[in-house]
């Protein structure tokens, strides 16, 4: 009845990965919905939530019980330290789309202020962190996770992009401010989501070389 | 069945000294179940009242039922002796029979209980539980040397393989790994989970973290006394009685 | 002990006889090989009655098959002693077996052994008796010590 130790620790990793998955889908969706004017997305996004509500807390009690039963030490601490920091970072992922999908229902119901071009490559690059960021977790890399944590500056001026030509915008006709503002706030979650993939980069060093390489700098 | 054992307001006494008060616990089928506690809370005296190890204790004396596929083993009708080959015990100093090779004390249970069987026959029972103890490969080249000359996590495999020779349908064990080397001890937690797929286990422990590690379920008894019993899980991460949490993270015991 | 046997056997019998000689040594040899049987399967621990319990085994044949096997080598040290020790009376069997110089015809009659040759050779007045004597003696620890070797051997632990 009793499962093994490694066993436990692949389900964990599996169970992390698919909410990993789950996330990824709902930024895409989400992204999706805005960009393509699809409402009927959003309801997917939302339903996609409620599993990685169900997965977030399955995969704290899980951690908990191998700290709890297993007395995990040196690289299986670290991992399991790690998996409960990543899925917090995940479930705020899951957060962020679902910020996404509330502001695209108003976005959806008005007409466009223009055409989405910049946040769409925002979002391109934040879920290829989140996908990188995950892979690095499962195989342990390093190296990947150093090259999507350098990732996260791209994101950054193309948030700052995506500002200063709304607030030209907003300038230009005020009719436009409220829509403006909300593209201004989905840029800002979708940077938000590529912190957080950052976050988990630097865990994953932190499990594999039990070196914590946060706030020293970029790249300490 | 889903329960092996029911455990129905189990008392005991040695003489006038009561070790045991109304304990109440039913036992999953293969499932590894802990009981834990101080020394001295009568953790081994209730595991042996599972199997009647007491019976031959002078002043020993119980009450209450403990059922065994739904039949009081205290009631007249059964006989411990066929209780006893179906429910098997280790215990905490490896006690291979001396004067007996690796072989014949696997075969040593078999031998006795009565049914004939041929020298082949005994062979293949020999090597299938030495192959369930996770014994076979490092002994089957060696199966003629004295049980006594094994090391000692060797020996205690060995004392499994032997009890599990008789095909007991639950295992008992009084700390079997307290007498054991670190390495040795976790061969024989790894054993343990994976008996756990076929036999119902019950194991003694003073050791919580071995408790965590191997088992599906975990009592804590204190003074004689059943304090709580659920699912590891629960009683590592959120124990229901302020004693159990004061006893697991080591405020006192 | 000779004096004993001789009244209870041969006075009855009317006769001098191995049989009153063999009873005579037995009572010496019976209760020293049962005290140290009890001390040996004393010594068993109890942990292996236990083993023996918790398979299923009847409490009896734990008893013949499992302690008195463990406790073998000490069983047998026992009966060695006791060997031994009877292995050179003389005097119960001067009361009992006689001795007898000629061929013997059967086990109700007077028998020779070798103790009881060596006692006579040795207080005979000869000389060359007296080297006989010594030769009788030789034998007998020779046997003794076969003996002892034989059960060492057939009851050795295994490595």
């Amino acid at each position: 009845m009793k499962k093994h130790y490694r066993e436990e620790l692949g389900n964990l990793r599996e169970t992390v990965l698919r909410m990993g998955g789950l996330v990824e889908q709902m930024t895409h969706r989400a992204i999706q919905a805005l960009v393509e004017r699809k409402i009927e997305m959003l309801a997917e996004v939302k339903a996609m939530e409620t599993q990685v509500n169900q997965l977030h807390i399955d995969i704290d009690e899980t951690c908990l019980e191998l700290i709890a039963l297993r007395q995990p030490t040196a690289a299986d601490l670290r991992f399991i330290t790690a998996a409960m920091k990543i899925n917090t970072d995940m479930e705020r992922i899951g957060d962020q789309a679902i910020n996404i999908t509330e502001r695209a229902e108003f976005l959806l119901a008005v007409p466009t202020v223009k055409p989405l071009i910049d946040i769409p490559r925002m979002a391109d690059i934040a879920k290829e962190m989140l996908r990188d960021a995950l892979d690095a977790f499962v195989n342990g890399n390093v190296e990947l996770a150093y090259a999507t944590i350098g990732k996260d500056d791209q994101v950054d001026q193309l948030k700052d992009q995506v500002f200063r030509e709304l607030l030209t915008y907003m300038m230009a006709d005020q009719g436009t401010i409220k829509r403006s503002l909300d593209l201004i706030l989905v840029s800002r979650h979708v940077e938000r989501i590529a912190d957080h993939a950052t976050n988990i980069c630097e865990d994953v060093i932190f499990m594999v070389k039990g070196k914590d390489v946060r706030h020293q700098g970029p790249l300490a | 069945m889903e329960n092996a054992l029911q455990v129905k307001d189990l008392c005991a006494w040695f003489g006038e000294h009561q070790v045991l008060k109304n304990i109440t616990m039913d036992i999953r089928r293969n499932s590894v179940t802990s009981v834990m506690g101080p020394s001295g809370c009568g953790k081994s005296t209730f595991i042996r009242c599972l199997n009647r190890m007491h019976d031959l204790t002078p002043g020993f004396r119980v009450a209450g039922d403990v059922l065994f596929d739904g039949r009081n083993i205290y009631s007249e009708k059964i006989d411990p002796v066929l209780l006893r080959r179906k429910v098997g015990m280790v215990f905490q100093q490896p006690n291979p029979f001396p004067r007996m090779s690796a072989f014949e004390n696997v075969a040593v249970g078999l031998k006795f209980n009565g049914k004939k069987r041929t020298r082949s026959e005994m062979a293949e029972v020999v090597e299938k539980s030495l192959r369930m103890a996770a014994l076979w490969d490092e002994l089957k080249d060696h199966l003629d040397r004295p049980g006594t000359s094994l090391s000692g996590g060797q020996q205690q495999r060995l004392c499994i393989a032997r009890a599990l020779a008789v095909e007991p349908e639950v295992l008992l064990m009084d700390e079997p790994c307290s007498a054991l080397d670190p390495v040795s001890a976790a061969k024989i937690e790894e054993l343990i989970e994976d008996l756990s797929d076929k036999y119902t286990i019950v194991v003694v422990t003073h050791n919580m973290q071995q408790a965590g590690r191997i088992s599906d379920f975990v009592a804590f008894f204190l003074l004689g006394d059943l304090i709580e019993m659920d699912k590891a899980a629960k009683i590592f991460t959120n124990p229901a009685d302020r004693r159990t949490e004061e006893y697991i993270t080591g405020r006192f015991g | 002990m000779g004096i004993f046997g001789y009244l209870l056997w041969v006075l009855p019998m009317k006769r001098f006889s191995a049989w009153a000689g063999a009873a005579a040594l037995a009572m010496i040899f019976i209760p020293v090989v049962v005290r140290t049987t009890e001390e040996m399967l004393r010594m068993v621990p109890q942990s292996v009655r236990e083993a023996a319990l918790a398979l299923g085994i009847e409490r009896w044949k734990t008893t013949l098959f499992i302690t008195v096997r463990t406790a073998t080598a000490g069983i047998v040290t026992g009966i060695l002693l006791a060997m031994a020790r009877i292995v050179g009376e003389t005097a119960p069997l001067l009361f009992t077996a006689l001795g007898n110089q000629f061929w013997q015809e059967g086990l109700d009659q007077p028998i020779a052994a070798v103790p009881l040759q060596i006692f006579s050779y040795a207080i005979s007045p000869y000389e060359d008796w007296h080297d006989k004597a010594w030769a009788g003696a030789v034998v007998l620890i020779g046997m003794v010590f076969l003996i002892s070797a034989c059960a060492r051997y057939f009851t050795r632990v295994k490595k």
